[in-house]
């Protein structure tokens, strides 16, 4: 259950970063390459935190493969 | 599979020995035959009966013996032979079934890879529609479309599967009335593998080329291949440049309707170098700019609805 609510939270709190850094684009007049930098770390967060249950799948799917040759 | 090839051979060896051994007895048994026969000869020209008689039993024993060797010693060379063939069969099969699985197991995960990243995109999209939604002051359409393909420039160019070696474009053009009927499309924001400045891009006359196709159908056209010869000259431009054959092999164009009837705004174009990147048959690609045509499409609505909605507070 814990895990779950530090997984829930880390969410939110990659959201609300997102957010952030999204606002701050999105209000400058001259885009920062830093804070574009910035954005696509998040993004690149999101990514992995979307594919972590998948990838777990298919690492165990690897395994399996393995042990049968 | 080597370890396998190594037990045949020594399964062989084993056998070979063993079949060499069987050899020298059935030999021995020939010569104790060959002599026993001398002995018959001999005996029954002595007329000695019961060494003729022993003599021939033994020759008999003997013959029988060495037939029978001889059958089982290549009876059963042959069939371990076969046996250990039908393994290494098995074996080589079932090797090529666990690279195929491989194989599968490395386009899911690139699959996953791909589709995550748009997924990413998409929260991005998200978070700059509630920002839009929250602002206080009004941003132009252009500039918050500027600004999703800007954020989402290398999560974007990920999921529509293209690599460091493409040259890749995704242009978003918006339909504009040049005098009387005639409408254009001109490229108001753009992601490229090679930047040009936004002036420099091509317009595109209803119905020439594949944008201009797009936006007189008011429909998506997907053209994997460019020089496909069955194409013939449907989609030659009139001023080619140099690298044009080369830079854009494979191209989609996605309508970007705001009701999803009458004019369309304008038209999201996504091309490759690769050939058959964009696909009829496969869409993995054609659904990501899809869905971008569709994003771009709400971005434009909110900000015009926001425009009016903030137009009419001011004015009440």
């Amino acid at each position: 259950m814990t895990n779950v609510i530090k997984e829930v939270q880390a969410t939110s709190n990659l959201d609300s970063q997102l957010r952030s850094a999204v606002r701050e684009v999105m209000t400058a007049e001259v885009v920062k390459p830093s804070d574009l930098a910035k954005v696509q770390e998040l993004l690149d967060r999101k990514a992995a935190s979307a594919r972590a249950p998948f990838s777990e799948k298919v690492r165990r799917i690897k395994e399996r493969t393995r042990e049968i040759a | 599979m080597a370890d396998l090839k190594a037990s045949s051979q020594a399964l062989t060896q084993l056998l070979g020995s063993r079949a060499t051994l069987l050899d020298r007895t059935v030999v021995f048994s020939k010569i104790a035959s060959a002599i026993g026969i001398a002995v018959i000869a001999i005996a029954t020209s002595a007329n000695w009966p019961a060494v003729v008689y022993v003599a021939a039993a033994v020759v008999f024993v003997l013959t029988v013996f060495s037939v029978f060797a001889e059958k089982d010693a290549s009876t059963t060379l042959s069939n371990a032979r076969l046996a250990m063939d039908r393994a290494i069969d098995q074996q080589a099969e079932s090797e090529s079934q666990r690279r195929t699985a491989e194989e599968v197991e490395d386009a899911y995960t690139e699959e996953l890879e791909r589709l995550s990243h748009f997924q990413a995109a998409r929260d991005l999209v998200r978070a700059i529609f509630e920002d839009v939604a929250t602002s206080q002051s009004t941003l132009d359409e252009i500039k918050v479309i500027d600004r999703i393909l800007q954020q989402a420039r290398r999560s974007l160019s990920l999921a529509h599967g293209f690599t460091m070696n493409d040259f890749y474009t995704i242009c978003v053009y918006e339909r504009v009335q040049v005098g009387g009927a005639a409408a254009e499309l001109e490229c108001k924001s753009h992601l490229r593998a090679i930047d040009c400045d936004l002036s420099k891009a091509r317009k595109w006359k209803e119905g020439v080329g594949v944008a201009g196709t797009a936006l007189a159908r008011n429909e998506e056209i997907i053209v994997p291949d460019l020089q496909a010869p069955a194409l013939g000259s449907l989609y030659n431009l009139p001023e080619k440049k140099a690298d044009d054959d080369v830079r854009y092999r494979s191209i989609v164009a996605e309508p970007i309707s705001l009701d999803g009837k009458g004019q369309l705004w304008g038209v999201l174009v996504a091309t490759s170098s690769n050939a058959g990147h964009f696909s009829l048959e496969d869409r993995s690609y054609v659904d990501i700019t899809q869905s971008l045509a569709g994003m771009i499409s709400l971005a434009v609505k909110l900000v015009r609805s926001k425009t009016a909605a903030t137009k009419a507070g001011s004015h009440p």
